[in-house]
């Protein structure tokens, strides 16, 4: 299964609390009927198209592949980040996709990190690390070492983080 | 180097039948070299002029144009640090096209997933 499938599972099962949205550095294919750019899946979110360098390097999702002029000089990295509430990241994938993660494992671990994010309790102990952030901790998802055995056995393989 | 040769030796025929028809010498062969070593001339710097300009440029094969060359720099380095827990993300995620809808401001109060993908 590709990982395009799986977001579009997950954006059916969370699509009503949680906001989806697709960045790249490609441009937009251009319909050859209207001449106007489309998008290159058809997701049902945003997707933003030719997004610069500089912004990609902002969010940490780029690297340098040297001068060779043919390729441009960076490409990106693809990551899945989710954002908190609050606007901070709450949890990153870790560039899986780079490092070849099977799609279902990836979808696994979103999959928990959005059922812990909505829980209630950690919707009420986020609110309260927002409201006094010196005193109350920010909660963080926990993704259960056991469940995800096969995944931390083949990113410790990779010497992955 | 062919057609060098040929202009200089098209060029000493060509001096030689002058050389000839001033002293006197006039005739039908000597006319008819006259005008073949010219047009061997001619036609031997045209050719040198065009085989010049349709070689292929000196640099791409010299040393020193190859030594030029970046020799050590890796296909691809590290890739810069990931943000971290807790990192602010910019409120507003930049691109110069946005499809399928306007994107979602962080920090709205909101969970985003945020898919950065790349050509493959």
């Amino acid at each position: 299964m590709e990982f395009s499938s799986s977001l579009v599972e997950l954006h059916q099962k969370y699509g009503q609390q949680v906001s989806f949205v697709s960045l790249t550095k490609a441009p937009p294919e251009t319909d050859p009927a209207t001449q106007k750019p489309r998008v290159f899946f058809p997701y049902p979110w945003p997707q933003g198209y030719a997004t610069s360098e500089d912004f990609l390097h902002r969010l940490g999702t780029t690297r340098d592949i040297g001068n060779n002029s043919h390729v441009g000089g960076f490409s990106t990295t693809s990551t899945v980040y989710v954002i908190g509430m609050d606007g901070r990241v709450a949890w990153c994938d870790q560039r899986a996709r780079t490092h070849h993660i099977p799609p279902d494992w990836l979808r696994d671990d979103l999959d928990e990190v959005l059922r812990q994010l909505l829980d209630p309790e950690f919707l009420a102990a986020m609110q309260k690390a927002t409201a006094s952030p010196n005193t109350s901790p920010r909660p963080q998802v926990k993704l259960d070492p056991k469940r995800f055995s096969k995944r931390k056995q083949f990113l410790d393989a990779r010497q992955v983080p | 180097m062919a057609f060098l040769l040929l202009a200089f030796g098209s060029l000493l025929l060509l001096g030689s039948v002058q050389f000839l028809a001033r002293r006197g010498l006039k005739n039908t062969l000597l006319e008819a070299l006259n005008w073949i070593s010219l047009v061997l001339f001619v036609g031997s710097i045209v050719g040198f002029l065009w085989s010049d300009s349709s070689a292929e440029p000196e640099a791409f094969y010299s040393p020193a144009a190859v030594s030029q060359k970046p020799q050590d720099t890796p296909q691809e380095r590290r890739p810069v640090e990931l943000l971290k827990f807790g990192d602010p993300v910019p409120l507003e995620l930049e691109a110069t096209y946005w499809l399928q809808g306007e994107p979602p401001r962080m920090g709205s109060g909101k969970i985003i997933v945020l898919d950065v993908w790349d050509q493959l």
